[in-house]
């Protein structure tokens, strides 16, 4: 009899502590939303390389007591003040703990944007400098949403005010940038991380479908048949001194940004100088991958239900589509101004790919063109001012967090 | 710079609605600090382009003064289009498929001159890759 006592007692132990007793409607909504952002990765491949481990990740940090990931860790106001306490991490934290220390401590971002300076050839932009007005244009978006998201605070209510470091986090979503946003983030808004970056990711992915109606509205027809002269052709001389020398303008000026450009352009000469093609090799493949798993699934760890579940997840996403919209404009309106200025040799559907989104915003130029004209190219110059949005946005990063941080 | 938006000393953990004026100096800031960045970064490259054609101008015209050596092999001359200064792999290449060429025929062939002609219409292998590139739409 005893025995059959302590068998019954276990297992009402263990149904109490299993999750299906202790799940909240919360956190049964959370995964659900997990469940979604699942189904747009693998059947609607949006983003699937970092939606997919975000959405895991997010599943995972709701599951009820799994302990996975603690938010008590890194979010708090006390954390805030005194910083994080890394030891009690190290005793204390489950898996996700200790790998988000490498977000914490902003060491993947630049890790990926490693990988992203090996894949990146910026060619066209040295062949045609101007194009970095039109990547500086589109980063409009991002100081325009900073200036909405502040607005809201005038409304009095606290669901939907949001602080300085809040709408600067919420602004970098209009960069266009997944890894610029979690860096940003992860020093200013570390509590709004699970929905800047499923609202940046999400629509990173849905930018061929976002931007063709803005630039239709924004240029005419003529303005959309402009041929522009081929690009000259760059000296490997060029290739090389480039990527030196805007580490070193970038860093003396804004020394905050230079953990993303420093780490861009390394990659970057990795790839110009033609002698290190082992570490190309490993940046842009094994590297990024193993980076862009762990940074997937501990971003989407932070997603919890306090943390996502409220009227400040919805205006991010309204905000982030806001930003995202306003820089494609600002992008294309600046596209107009240089159609004026050299009198109608630039085409102002190159400027929207300012925004960095590399290359699918380029490939949204081209389509929108080519169906104007299908014997009109527009991609290569496209890839000026949408790497020139790379740089652009990790200024921009770095100009808030030196603000703000 | 660093010290300049260090010292606009905002309270970051404030509202717009408490201070106003942080905000719109934020924004002002900001735009003109890309700007100014990129600006920069676009007269830098304009000077790294003119340095390199500097060299290359150089390089033409002691290739001018040097009278031409008479041409040992009286072969069939084949003239290629390609960019001038470009990496001796695309002439390793181009020299191959010529060879390769020749070899059907039984002849032998020696390259003279490579030479890009601009503003050539784009021809079809071109055309291909670029619908190959942007298909997905």
């Amino acid at each position: 009899m005893e025995i059959i006592e302590v068998f019954l007692n276990t297992l009402k132990e263990l149904w109490f502590n299993s999750g299906f007793c202790n799940i909240t409607i919360q956190q049964g909504l959370m995964l659900a939303v997990s469940f979604l952002l699942m189904y747009l990765a693998i059947v609607r491949q949006f983003e699937p390389l970092l939606l997919l481990p975000i959405a895991f990740g997010m599943m995972l940090t709701n599951i009820p007591g799994s302990g996975v990931f603690h938010p008590e860790f890194f979010m708090t106001e006390e954390v805030a003040l005194n910083g994080v306490n890394y030891g009690e991490v190290l005793h204390h934290g489950g898996l996700l703990d200790i790998i988000y220390i490498g977000v914490k401590t902003q060491i993947f971002p630049p890790l990926i944007f490693l990988g992203i300076g090996c894949m990146t050839d910026f060619g066209p932009l040295i062949a045609n400098p101007k194009s970095l007005l039109l990547g500086a244009a589109a980063q409009a978006g991002i100081f325009l949403t900073f200036l909405g998201a502040c607005f809201l605070s005038f409304t009095g209510i606290p669901e939907i005010s949001f602080s300085f470091k809040e709408a600067a986090s919420i602004g970098i979503i209009g960069g266009a940038d997944g890894p610029t946003a979690i860096f940003l983030t992860s020093k200013l808004a570390p509590q709004l991380m699970g929905s800047i970056a499923v609202a940046a990711y999400s629509y990173m992915a849905l930018v061929p479908i976002i931007q063709p109606p803005i630039m239709k509205l924004l240029t005419t027809k003529k303005e959309r048949l402009v041929k522009m002269d081929s690009l000259r052709p760059v000296t490997r001389k060029e290739k090389i001194i480039f990527p030196i020398a805007v580490t070193l303008i970038v860093a003396f000026v804004i020394p905050d940004a230079t953990p993303l450009v420093g780490m861009l352009m390394l990659g970057n000469l990795f790839r110009e100088s033609g002698v290190v093609d082992r570490l190309v090799k490993t940046a842009s493949n094994e590297l990024m991958n193993i980076v862009t798993i762990l940074l997937g699934i501990v971003v989407g760890a932070t997603a919890t239900a306090e943390n996502f579940l409220s009227l400040k997840t919805i205006i991010i996403v309204v905000l982030g589509l806001l930003a995202f919209c306003v820089g494609t404009a600002c992008g294309v309106l600046f596209g107009k101004v240089m159609y004026i200025v050299t009198k109608g040799k630039v085409n102002p559907l190159i400027g929207s790919a300012g925004v960095s989104a590399v290359p699918m915003a380029a490939r949204v130029s081209q389509t929108v063109g080519s169906k104007e004209n299908p014997s009109n190219f527009l991609l290569m110059h496209a890839m000026g001012p949408n790497v020139a949005g790379v740089i652009g946005s990790a200024v921009a990063a770095g100009v808030l967090l030196n603000i703000f941080g | 710079m660093d010290n300049l938006l260090r010292t606009m000393a905002i309270i970051t953990e404030e509202y717009a609605s408490q201070n106003l004026s942080g905000m719109w100096a934020s924004v002002i800031t900001g735009l003109v600090v890309v700007f100014l960045i990129l600006g920069i970064l676009i007269g830098f490259i304009y000077l790294i382009g003119l340095f390199s054609n500097i060299g290359k101008k150089k390089e033409k015209k002691t290739e001018k003064k040097v009278p031409e050596a008479p041409v040992a092999e009286p072969a069939p001359v084949v003239e290629e289009e390609v960019y001038e200064e470009d990496d001796s792999e695309i002439i390793a290449v181009i020299s191959a498929a010529i060879a390769a060429y020749g070899e059907q025929e039984g002849k032998t062939y020696a390259i003279k001159k490579i030479k890009r002609s601009e503003k050539q219409p784009r021809s079809s292998w071109g055309t291909a890759g670029v619908i190959d590139n942007t298909r997905p739409f």
